[in-house]
Parts: structure tokens; C-alpha cells; sequence
């Protein structure tokens, strides 16, 4: 295996040093042991050193596993595990006490964020959602730093995500960022903004969507970006050259810099013609290229002036792979709507290509804290949801490990045209701002999802990625506040039970059929929160779950799918 | 083969160096070239496309689902703004309707009762009217229904354009919106003409719906107020009316089944003894069965009577029994038939001894001997009230005056122990009752009254002068729709409507200038309105009299059989009043409306040829002695004949032997047989072409009948009040005649004047609608005509395809 085979080398100038102090031999000769620098030999050595050692290890492993992506699979299996962060606050520090990164303080960058990867891989982890990474407009931009999803430049990387300390280009310090996630076997995903900054929209009128007055059109509510124009003739359903151009170079960019998959924002701003031709065109290339399209449900009831309605099924349709669903609302649905909107997802898999799945949307960057729902217990609740529902591969945001509720102490600064200076929504994840790294003070809720992403899933994956849904009747539930479900696959079958109240216990009675007294109730779900009392009994597990409380158990029912009522499968 | 590297590259940068100015881009018309494609798909939702049935059927839905909203929000505490507005709807309708129903229960007739809810339902059709009144013409000149409708993937139901700045455009084919622009004239040639289409339907439904708003303040009243009319006048009023008269003749039918079968067994009844005992048993708790007792009154008789057959009352016992009937039945009709049988209760009497006793020798302090000295029974065994007195007296005599000097003082307490004996008597005297016999006049005059209410029911519906009657519509309808026959212009209206004064000689003028064929067509439509009126009346009154006869039958009957001989004439007398009085209204019905048609016959005939004839050779004053030539006494007569069959046939004239009328004869017209003549041209038969133009001999025959009835009634006061031409006292003798006034129907002049008087204001308000609703209608024309054109504010300016325009 040749070095440069893979690429400009990583290492340019400290070649002779390497050639020097450790000889190059094929991977297969030398496995890979970590260097032991000699100060910890009890030998003194330049720590510099010891880094890039270190790098051209690991780079030296993994090269000798070749990397291949396999980010569509993962979906298409249900297995991907996903982190959504953002370069600029990730692994940012702050000095002082503002939640501002400012003056002194260390600004994220994808250098810095290398350190964080074994945390994130810690937590079974396998795919980062990286926010937007290009410069962001200034015009009538919002927050000090303008907001990740108003590009200026598609095609650039934002140079504040660039490490002053290293001498290599932002788009060299990308590409080792993303080879890193590689050697942890953690895919790339790239966040691909729906709109432009306005900055974007001076500089490209061919790319302009105007209405018949000539007046841009702006998503309602967000000031701050532009609307693409989709089509040339749109009567003749003949789309706009230059936005895919554009975009088909943005593919080009994205896998060059190793990136494994889109996640489209606001993929509904886009007309599905254009995905078509996007998608194949991305697989093309890389037939594995995953595509995530932030897209919530059949939307009528809640439209959005200047952005075209939402149609999740069309978007799968025209190849995405997986969209958002509307988890991030399920602290207002009782049981059933939890139930139907599971089924409808489940139906809808018919209708389609083999493996559309949703990821677990419980907590977004465009919704407020879960924390707010129901505190750590709430978050740990959704934790076992999310492990356990059909179709949906986990899915968390940045700070959500620790309980950050995204509260910012910006000061109250207003520019001269009135606006607020420090712009963000109220208990949103800081997409504005350059800001303090996201974290709070429960470090348990990313513990309680790590055990269950990297002890109980992966034990019990072909359940959980394969089986079917059994929606179970439950009795004596006074607001219809228990979520009760069993999952089978070739006659193992597992029993989730969840309390929805984050404030008050339940006691009911879950109709299990097939269960029997004997059956011992053992959680496989790690413990939180006040303590639940189960029983099972003659095809019934009798309950009184703490608030909030889920449990996980795995009974001995192996014709449970033939006596059951309401059982559900996806399209796999 | 597959492309090379190089030739990839190439091709790739051509396509990056195109952009939108250059070639056309071949990848991106994934249809032009026949490549398939992902499309969107078809939307889950649909546009409503209903008629009148479905969309009546919708709307009633609509209620349903609107109360389930009410249910879910009010009882689950569940809801979105779209079911939360839809309950607002409901609530609105609930409370307008509770208004209603709170009106509705200050109002006294049924029609006014109705009308409430007739008015409420109004104003909703009018606020549902309007804008598709506006949207009708914007649809026929633009292509499109601006008030469309579409039900979303939820299933709610909205109208299209409600929200601008939402339209759900994929619901509307390409086929559709081009169709469309066509219509508002979007160049064909243009780029993104569909785009430039629902631009110009949004702005066109925009400037409809706010035509709409701004005018339903005044086309919503408009509106309603004409659907509330012309509801009120063809189909409230009609249906009050045939319901009524159904429901009451159905009542009737029913009654007359029960009441007929008591007939029956009144005639079967044996005259055995026993058997007509049991019999007449038998047929009183049949007629019992046809009415429903007053137990609680009957509690109180009870009260009074006891418990047996017989009692003796007490002086305040039969005052009370008295007091007892009064208070039922004075002014029922049955009274005076009670208060003779109740005075038959006086004359049986009975002295309570014992008490009498006690109470004499308590009072007079009479021994044993005394006492059994004074009610020692008399010869024929009783013992007298006279005796009482009588020997009383003389032993109190003995004691007040031992030695038989009866002095002044001793008169004077004589007379006073007297007055007390006499009290004692009264208040010892005991009324001997037939309980029995007083429970069955009570049951008898309850059952009278009760069983004539019912039939007065009837009459109420139907001919009595009440509001929403048969006789009230009628009496509303006729007199119009006779004006409107005469073909009288507005002028003629106005001046008929401002009085009597000038009504008369505005007819006289009308009805002498009328064509011939003008009149015969007035006399067929007055002829035909009034034999279709008339026989209703008369349908009505022949129904009520047979109940009634069957009620006098009935109670006649059983009163005979109970012996209670008194009663029954009572009943009968008042039952045969009745049927009198009510006779009567109808021909007053029938006089006034056969007036009109003889009035019109008077001046269209060849009046003076009958005068001429009628007066030939006879000696009357005014043609003897007037110093008039025969010629011009004609003339005047006709002249007379006229004025009085207008304005002067009534029974103050005729009582007064038509002494307003004839100006040369002063005191009225004294010869009876100039009367007579003038009776027979006022009341004669129809001229040969009235009768041609009535065209139905039966209602010839009857207008002529009712003439002749007329006139025989109108002569016959002549005889008895020709004695007393003197004015002083001719008043006190046509005194008795004035009754007449309530059969001779009203006055033709007056007839008219009521109702100009109606259709003015009928008029006046039709004029102010149709001036309001045609200016807002006009202006609403207008408007729309320059919905979506261009002007300053919309230049529609046009990219043309492939370049500027």
C-alpha cells in the first residue's frame, strides 16, 4: 500500500523525521502499536512528536482496513447512531464568563474537535451530523456570527473553523477531521443548507427565487436567507441549470472531502425533480452516499409562506434514504397518536423502495430542549424509545448527552437597525452565535443512552433493526399516558413499557398475549429515576411505572406475532 | 460503448460553462426527453365539487361535526384552531336561535312565532347568499369560483382563498389553471405562466372576497329582508294556515266519531224502566268519556254535596253551592239553566227540630212542655213553620206580658224576639239536595262547554276574526289582489290609499273610464278570487255546523234524559246563537266580497236603459215634481245608483231611506216603490255581460242569490220605520236594524282604500329594497368587471420564454 495512493500525504515535512525514528514497512509486517513517548519511558521526548506519531499509526491502521462507506447500509439496516454538532462550539473553550466565545477564548474548529471523538465513539456512536461548515453571510445576518444555515458560499469552507495553529488550509484540516471519524469507524454527514444567505443572493441573481414583483422570496419567519429558484420553466418542469450545477460540484466537494452522506435541510425547498437528479448523481459517485431529508410529515396544517409544502413520502421516493419524522412533538401526543404515527410509518415503507427508516428526532437543533419536557428522566425515557422503535436509528444533538437546555446568558446588545446583536431562540441549540460548547449537568443521560446503544442494541440488534411492531392494548391508563410495545423477530420477542407523565406515576395493565406468571421481568435497560413495580401475569404484565420510567424486558413469547391484533412490519 | 474519461470531463465542463443564458440544458428536462422521472404525488386532499343536494347534505354534516368539535374542546379539553373556529359557528347559530326562541315567546300567533325563526334563518341565508351572488359573476367572466372550496388531508373543510398567503395550489390541475388563464387572458407564450395565472386568481379572489365584505352590510339585511317576506307570504303563512285547519278538522273528525256514537245509543236507548236506568247510566259515563272531568273542581262540589245522594244543606252550604257555579259557568251559556235548577233547592226545605229546639230553649228559656207544645206535628203530620212562630210567640207574649197589657216596649221586644225567632228558623232550615242530581248538572255543563270549545277550536282556525285564521288570510289577500285586477295606476293607488274622501270618486272615475274588455277581464279575476275565498268560508262554516249540531244533540239530549229539562233549553238556545252569529260573519264575508263585483256591473252596464225602464210610467215625486226633465231625472238616478254602490250601500242609509243620497228629496225617499226600484238595480241580478264575463254560472248564481237576499233583507226595514219618517224618532225605530250591519258586508269604497292602503306600504318598502339592493348590485357589477386588470398597482408585465418581453 502506497502512502501517497490515498491521497496528499498527511505529513509533508516531517517525513525524514518519521523515516528517521520509525521505518516504513507494510501494514501486514508491522501490526500497530501505540508509541510510548520516552518522557513516560522515563525518557524525554519533543511532545510535538508524539502526536504525529501517534497520527501516522492510526492512519497507517485504518489504511490497512481500507475505509468504505457504508453510511446508506446503515440506514437502510436501521443502524446508523447518529450525533448532529457543529464545528464551531463543539469542542469550543471559554475563559471567561460569558457564554460568548470571544477574546480569549478557543473557538471550535475541526482540529480540536479530533479530541472528542473518542467520547462520541464511547457512546455508540457511528455517524456525525455536522452542521453547516461554510462561511456565513453577514447581511442582515443574525447573530454575531450569522447563522450556519445562511451560506455565503456553498463551495467554501468557513475560515473560522480553521486551526491558527496549524498551518493547513481549513478544507486539510476538514479532511483529517473526517479521516479520524473514519479510523473510529464514525461516518461523515454533511449538513447541506436549503436556502442562501443574502450575501449568496446579491452575488447570484441566476440562482434567485423572486415573486412576480421581483421581490425575493423569504421563508417566513427567517430573514436572514433566500429561497432558491428551483426551475428554469417550471411549467415544463424544466429545472434551473445553475442550482444544479451548483449543487452537483457541492457533491463533488463533499466527497472529495470524504463525507458519506447529506443530511438536506429543509428538503421540501426543493422540488423532488431536483433530488432526482441530485441523488443519482451523488451515487454516481459513491453508490453508499446516504441522503437524511429533514422533512416532518404530510404537512397541511401548518404551512410555511414561500416554502413549498412538506411531502416526506416524495422525498423518499426521489432517494433519500431516511427523513426526521415528528419525534420532536412527541412530548404532546398521548399513546395512541405515538402508535399511529409508528403504523402510518410502517405502511408507508410498503409503499416504497425496501429500507426508508426515520432517525429517532426526539431532540433537534430546531426545537427546544427535551430537557424542558420532563428533565433527564423525560430525556432518558426517550433514550430507551428511541433504541427500541422500528424503523428509526438513533439520533441526539450536541449537549443533549449532559442535559444542556441550551440557556445562553448573551447580554441584551441591539444593533443599529434594532435587531439584537446575540440573536437566538429561547432554549434552541445556538446555531447564530459562536458560543460556549454545548454541555450541562447530567452527564447520566449520555451514560443511560451509551449503555443502551452499546450493551442492549447491539445484544439485541436483529430485534430491534428487523422485527416487527405489536402495538399492545393497555388498560386502566388514566390519560392514556403508557406506551407499550413488543418487537419479534424469530421468536425472541422484547416488551418496552414507558410512562409518558414526566410528573406522576401510572398504573395500569398491559394486554400481553401469550405471557405467563412465570415469566420473570428482568429490565435490560439501564436504571433512572423513581423505581417502577412489574408484574406478568396470565397474558398481562400488570404495571406502576415511576414518572417517566421505561423499562425493557425480554419475555418468552414466541407466538405472540400470530396472537396478537396489531402487528406491523417494515418494508426491509 | 461506453464515453471515456476525457469525453466525461469534456461534457462535464460544457454543462458547468452553460448556465441559464447558454444552450438549453439537456439533464435537467428529465420530461422533455421522455425520461421517467420522479413526480410529486397526487395531493391527499380534493377541491369540493358539489350541487345543491350534496352541498345541502355538507352543510347539514357540517353541524354534526361542528358539535362533536363542541365536545371535544368543551368535555376532552381537545382542539386546533380549525375546530375551535368551527365551533364558533355552531355557538353563533345556538345563540341567534335562543334569541328566537326568547322572541318567539313574546309573540301571540303562530305566524309571528314562526317568523322569528324564519328571520333568523334569513339572515344566515343571506350571509351565506351574498358572496356566492358576488362569485357568480366573477366565475361566468374569469374562469374560476373564487368561493371554491377543498378539503385538506385532515379532512377539514376550507374555502380556497381564504388565506392568500397559503393557497393550495396542487389541488388544482395544470389542465385546470391553464383553462383558467385562458379565460383572464395570460399570454400563452409567456415563462412561468402558471405561476403568472394564480397570481392573477389570487389577486382577482382577493379583490372579490373584499367586494364581498364591504358590501354585506347592506346586501345582507337586503337579502334577508326579501327572503323573510316572500318565506312569510308563501310559506309560512300558507303552511300556519293549512296546518291549522288540518289539525283542527282532524280534531274534529275525531270528535265527531265519539260524539256520533253517543248519538247512536241515545237513539237505541230502551224506554223500559229498569233498562232505561241502566240505560241512562250507561250513556252518561258515555258522555263523560268525551270530554275530560275538572276532578279537582268536582272535588270541590264534593265537598259541598257529600259524599251520598242527598243532603241537607245549610243556608251557607247552598250559597256556597251557588257561588260554586257562578264562578264556572256565568257567561258559559248554561247558567241560567243552573240557576233555575239551583232555585228549586230553595223550595225544599226541612227544619233541623233538634236544633231548633235546643236553641229555643236556650234562648227562651222554654220547659219540655212548652217546647214539645210548639213542634207538635199539625193534622197532616208536619210540623209548620207558622206554628212555630206562631205559638213561640204567644208563650213569649205570656211571659213579656203576664197580664196580656202589651205596652209599646213590650211591642218593640216582641218584634226583636221575633226577628231572632225568625233567625232561628232560617238557621235551622235545611235545603234538601239531590246530590246526584247536582253532580250531573255539573258534569253535564262542564261536558257542554268543553265539548263546544272544541268545535270552537275549529272555528278559531278557520273563520273567526283572528290573526293567521283562514278569514284573516283571506281578508289580507282578497282586497289586494281585487285592486290589482282593476289595473289602477300608482297615481290611483296613492289617491285611494289617502282616504275615503277621495277614494270614492277615484273608483267612480276608474270604473267609468274601464274598457270593455278591461272590465271583463277585472270581473273574471275578482269573480274567480272570490268564489275560491268564498268557498273555503263556507266549506268551514258547513264543517263547524254539523259539530255543533252534534254538541246541541248530544247535550239536549242527555240533559232530557237526565231530566233536566231547563238545561237542555239552555243549550240549545245558546248553541243556535252561536251558529246564528257565526252564519252571519260568513255572509258578511260574501256581501263584501260580491260587492266589488256588482259595483263594477253598475258602472258598466247600460245603467240608464234599466233606470228608463224601471221608472216609465210611474208617478214617483222625483219624476213628477222635481221640475226635471225624465231624461236628466235618469241621469241622476243613475248618478245615485252608482254613489250608493260605491260608498253609500249600507244600513245607515237604508234606515234612513237613503236620505244622504238623494239630494232632491230631502228626509229620504218616502214612496216604497222607488225604494224597491232602487234596491233592484243596487242588489239586482248581473247584467247579461258580467255574467258572460264571470263565465262560472255557479258563482252567477250565487253573487245573484246573495243579492236577492240582500235586497229582501234591505226592504224589509222599510215598512216598519215609514210610520216614523219624522227624524226625531226615526232613529229610535231603525234602531233594532242596525244588526243588519253585521251580515251587509263592508263598504266598497272602504274595501279599496285598505287595501291600497296595504300594497302602498308594500310598495314603498319593495321601491327602498330595490333601490338599495340594485345600486349595491350595480356597483358590484362594476366592479367586478375590473377584477384583475391591469393598472398601475398590477402592470402585468411578462417575461416572455426564452427572453425578455
Amino acid at each position: 500500500m502506497n502512502l501517497n495512493s490515498l491521497g496528499p500525504p498527511v505529513i509533508n515535512a516531517g517525513m525524514p523525521y518519521i523515516q528517521q525514528y520509525y521505518p516504513y514497512v507494510t501494514p501486514q509486517q508491522q501490526p500497530y502499536t501505540p508509541y510510548i513517548p520516552e518522557r513516560e519511558q522515563g525518557i524525554a521526548s519533543p511532545p510535538l512528536f508524539t502526536d504525529f506519531i501517534n497520527r501516522i499509526q492510526l492512519y497507517r491502521s485504518t489504511s490497512a482496513t481500507e475505509y468504505k462507506n457504508n453510511l446508506r447500509t446503515l440506514f437502510q439496516n436501521n443502524k446508523a447512531v447518529i450525533y448532529a454538532m457543529i464545528p464551531r462550539t463543539f469542542n469550543a473553550e471559554n475563559y471567561n464568563d460569558t457564554d460568548l466565545i470571544d477574546g480569549n477564548d478557543r473557538p471550535g474548529t475541526f482540529l480540536n474537535a479530533v479530541e472528542r471523538l473518542d467520547e462520541i465513539k464511547e457512546m455508540g456512536i457511528n455517524t456525525l451530523h455536522v452542521l453547516p461548515i461554510h462561511p456565513p453571510g453577514k447581511i442582515k445576518a443574525k447573530g454575531n456570527d450569522g447563522s450556519v444555515y445562511a451560506p455565503k458560499d456553498y463551495l467554501q469552507i468557513d475560515p473560522g473553523l480553521d486551526d491558527k495553529n496549524d498551518p493547513r488550509p481549513v478544507k486539510e484540516e476538514m479532511k483529517e477531521f473526517i479521516k479520524e471519524c473514519h479510523k473510529r469507524n464514525i461516518k461523515v454527514m454533511l449538513d447541506l443548507p436549503s436556502c442562501m444567505s443574502v450575501d449568496l443572493y446579491m452575488a447570484r441573481p441566476d440562482l434567485r427565487a423572486e415573486d412576480a414583483l421581483g421581490n425575493p422570496e423569504t421563508p417566513q419567519g427567517w430573514e436572514d436567507i433566500r429561497m432558491f429558484e428551483p426551475w428554469a420553466d417550471e411549467d415544463n418542469r424544466v429545472l434551473n441549470p445553475a442550482l444544479i450545477e451548483m449543487h452537483k460540484k457541492y457533491i463533488d466537494m463533499c466527497i472529495d472531502l470524504g463525507v458519506d452522506g447529506i443530511r438536506a435541510d429543509v428538503a421540501r425547498a426543493k422540488p423532488v425533480e431536483f433530488w432526482d437528479v441530485i441523488i443519482p448523481y451523488a451515487r454516481s459517485r459513491d453508490p453508499e452516499f446516504a441522503f437524511l431529508a429533514e422533512s416532518y410529515t404530510y404537512e397541511d396544517a401548518s404551512p410555511i409562506l414561500n416554502m413549498p409544502k412538506d411531502r416526506p413520502e416524495d422525498l423518499l421516493r426521489s432517494g433519500f434514504d431516511s427523513y426526521y419524522g415528528q419525534y420532536h412533538i412527541f412530548h404532546s401526543w398521548q399513546a395512541g397518536d405515538f402508535h399511529e404515527f409508528i403504523k402510518e410509518n410502517l405502511e408507508m415503507t410498503h409503499r416504497l423502495d425496501k429500507g426508508k427508516s426515520l432517525i429517532g428526532s426526539f431532540a433537534t437543533h430546531d426545537d427546544p430542549s427535551p430537557m424542558a419536557n420532563g428533565g433527564p428522566e423525560y430525556c432518558m425515557m426517550t433514550n430507551v424509545l428511541q433504541a427500541t422503535v422500528p424503523m428509526t436509528n438513533p439520533y441526539i444533538i450536541t449537549g443533549y448527552e449532559s442535559g444542556d437546555r441550551y440557556i445562553y446568558d448573551y447580554p441584551d446588545t441591539k444593533l443599529p437597525d434594532g435587531n439584537k446583536k446575540y440573536y437566538v431562540h429561547d432554549e434552541f441549540l445556538d446555531i447564530f452565535n459562536l458560543s460556549r460548547k454545548p454541555e450541562g449537568e447530567n452527564p447520566e443521560i449520555g451514560n443511560h443512552f451509551r449503555d443502551l446503544m452499546v450493551n442492549f442494541r447491539r445484544k439485541y440488534e436483529d430485534i430491534i433493526t428487523k422485527g416487527s411492531y405489536i402495538e399492545l392494548d393497555v388498560e386502566g391508563s388514566k390519560n392514556d399516558d403508557i406506551i407499550a410495545f413488543a418487537r419479534h423477530y424469530k421468536g425472541r420477542t422484547i416488551l418496552v413499557a414507558a410512562n409518558k407523565d414526566p410528573n406522576a406515576r401510572e398504573k395500569a395493565e398491559i394486554k400481553v398475549p401469550g405471557i405467563r406468571p412465570n415469566q420473570v421481568l428482568q429490565d435490560l435497560s439501564p436504571s433512572y429515576g423513581e423505581q417502577s413495580i412489574y408484574k406478568a401475569g396470565q397474558n398481562r404484565v400488570v404495571i406502576n411505572l415511576g414518572p417517566a420510567r421505561a423499562h425493557i424486558f425480554e419475555i418468552n413469547t414466541p407466538n405472540i406475532e400470530s396472537e396478537a391484533k396489531k402487528v406491523f412490519k417494515q418494508n426491509l | 460503448m461506453t464515453d471515456n474519461f476525457i469525453n466525461i470531463y469534456v461534457n462535464n465542463k460544457r454543462m458547468q460553462t452553460s448556465g441559464i443564458n447558454g444552450s438549453r440544458p439537456q439533464d435537467y428536462s428529465l420530461y422533455s426527453r421522455g425520461k421517467k422521472g420522479v413526480k410529486p404525488a397526487s395531493p391527499r386532499g380534493y377541491l369540493v365539487q358539489e350541487n345543491i343536494i350534496s352541498g345541502a347534505v355538507s352543510n347539514v354534516k357540517a353541524y354534526g361535526d361542528s358539535a362533536k368539535y363542541l365536545y371535544d374542546a368543551a368535555i376532552k379539553g381537545e382542539g386546533n384552531d380549525y375546530s375551535v373556529g368551527r365551533i364558533n359557528d355552531l355557538t353563533l347559530r345556538m345563540g341567534s336561535l335562543g334569541i328566537a326562541v326568547a322572541l318567539a315567546a313574546s309573540k301571540v300567533t303562530p305566524v309571528g312565532k314562526g317568523m322569528e325563526f324564519v328571520g333568523l334563518a334569513s339572515w344566515f341565508a343571506g350571509m351565506a347568499l351574498w358572496p356566492q351572488i358576488i362569485g357568480a359573476p366573477i366565475k361566468w367572466a374569469k374562469g374560476f369560483d373564487i368561493n371554491q372550496e377543498y378539503v385538506n388531508s385532515k379532512g377539514d373543510r376550507k374555502k380556497f382563498f381564504i388565506d392568500p398567503q397559503y393557497l393550495p395550489w396542487d389541488l388544482y390541475s395544470d389542465e385546470q389553471i391553464y383553462k383558467i388563464g385562458d379565460k383572464l387572458g395570460v399570454p400563452k407564450d409567456i415563462k412561468d405562466r402558471k405561476t403568472a395565472i394564480q397570481d392573477k386568481m389570487k389577486q382577482i379572489a382577493i379583490q372579490g372576497n373584499t367586494l364581498a365584505m364591504i358590501t354585506a352590510g347592506i346586501a345582507t339585511p337586503v337579502l334577508a329582508s326579501i327572503i323573510a317576506d316572500r318565506a312569510q307570504k308563501y310559506v309560512v303563512t300558507p303552511a300556519v294556515e293549512a296546518y291549522r285547519i288540518s289539525s283542527a278538522e282532524r280534531n274534529l273528525d275525531s270528535f265527531d266519531k265519539k260524539i256520533g256514537k253517543l248519538l247512536e245509543a241515545v237513539n237505541n236507548n230502551s224506554q223500559a224502566p229498569e233498562a232505561y236506568r241502566q240505560g241512562t247510566e250507561a250513556l252518561n259515563r258515555q258522555f263523560e268519556e268525551l270530554f275530560r272531568l275538572d276532578k279537582k273542581a268536582l272535588g270541590k262540589l264534593n265537598a259541598i254535596l257529600g259524599a251520598g245522594e242527598e243532603k241537607a244543606l245549610t243556608r251557607a252550604e247552598l250559597t256556597q253551592l251557588e257561588k260554586f257555579f257562578e264562578a264556572r259557568h256565568n257567561g258559559s251559556g248554561a247558567y241560567k239553566g243552573i240557576q233555575d235548577i239551583l232555585k228549586e233547592i230553595g223550595d225544599e226545605t226541612q227544619l233541623d227540630i233538634d236544633s231548633l229546639r235546643k236553641g229555643l230553649q236556650q234562648q227562651f228559656k222554654l220547659s219540655d212542655d212548652q217546647l214539645n207544645d210548639i213542634f207538635k206535628p199539625g193534622q197532616d203530620g208536619t210540623i209548620k213553620k207558622n206554628s212555630i212562630i206562631r205559638k213561640t210567640k204567644s208563650l213569649i207574649t205570656a211571659q213579656l206580658a203576664p197580664d196580656g197589657n202589651i205596652t209599646p216596649a213590650i211591642k218593640n221586644s216582641l218584634d226583636e224576639q221575633q226577628k231572632v225567632i225568625n233567625g232561628m228558623l232560617e238557621q235551622n232550615t235545611r235545603y234538601r239536595v239531590d246530590s246526584g242530581r247536582i253532580r250531573r248538572v255539573f258534569s253535564l255543563t262542564e261536558g257542554f262547554v268543553s265539548l263546544r270549545s272544541q268545535v270552537e277550536r275549529f272555528e278559531t282556525a278557520t273563520i273567526r276574526n283572528i290573526s293567521d285564521s283562514l278569514t284573516a288570510n283571506q281578508w289580507r289577500e282578497v282586497p289586494v289582489k281585487y285592486l290589482q285586477s282593476l289595473g289602477l295606476s300608482q297615481k290611483q293607488i296613492r289617491q285611494l290609499a289617502a282616504g275615503s274622501i277621495n277614494a270614492s270618486e277615484t273608483l267612480t272615475r276608474h270604473f267609468e273610464q274601464m274598457s270593455p274588455e278591461q272590465a271583463t277581464k277585472a270581473l273574471k279575476k275578482m269573480s274567480r278570487i272570490s268564489d275560491k275565498a268564498i268557498k273555503r268560508e263556507e266549506k268551514a262554516l258547513a264543517r263547524m255546523l254539523g259539530s255543533l249540531l252534534k254538541v246541541k244533540e248530544a247535550t239536549s239530549a242527555i240533559a232530557r234524559i237526565n231530566n233536566l229539562e231547563n238545561l237542555a233549553g239552555e243549550f240549545e238556545r245558546n248553541l243556535n246563537l252561536y251558529a246564528e252569529r257565526t252564519g252571519n260573519k260568513i255572509l258578511d264575508t260574501v256581501s263584501s266580497f260580491t260587492r266589488p263585483i256588482k259595483a263594477l256591473d253598475i258602472f258598466t252596464r247600460d245603467l240608464a236603459t234599466d233606470v228608463s225602464q224601471l221608472l216609465k210610467g210611474k208617478n214617483y215625486d222625483i219624476t213628477q215634481n222635481s221640475g226635471l226633465a225624465f231624461g236628466k231625472v235618469v241621469d241622476n238616478i243613475v248618478a245615485y245608483v252608482k254613489d250608493i254602490a260605491i260608498h253609500r250601500n249600507d244600513v245607515d242609509n237604508w234606515t234612513n231611506k237613503m236620505e244622504t243620497t238623494f239630494r232632491e228629496i230631502p228626509h229620504g225617499v218616502r214612496e216604497n216603490g222607488l225604494l224597491a226600484d232602487i234596491a233592484e238595480l243596487v242588489f239586482g241580478k248581473l247584467s247579461p255581460a258580467a255574467e258572460k264575463s264571470i263565465e262560472n254560472p255557479a258563482m252567477v248564481q250565487k253573487i245573484n242569490s246573495h243579492n236577492e237576499l240582500m235586497k229582501k233583507t234591505m226592504l224589509a226595514i222599510n215598512n216598519p220605520i215609514q210610520p216614523h219618517m219624522n227624524r226625531q224618532d226615526l232613529g229610535e225605530f231603525s234602531r233594532p236594524f242596525k244588526s243588519l250591519a253585521t251580515i251587509s258586508g263592508k263598504d266598497v269604497a272602504d274595501f279599496f282604500v285598505d287595501a291600497a292602503q296595504d300594497m302602498l306600504c308594500k310598495n314603498k318598502w319593495w321601491k327602498f329594497t330595490a333601490i338599495l339592493g340594485g345600486t349595491t348590485a350595480a356597483l358590484s357589477a362594476l366592479a367586478i368587471f375590473s377584477f384583475g386588470r391591469k393598472n398601475s398597482v398590477n402592470p402585468d408585465v411578462y417575461e416572455k420564454k426564452g427572453g425578455k418581453a
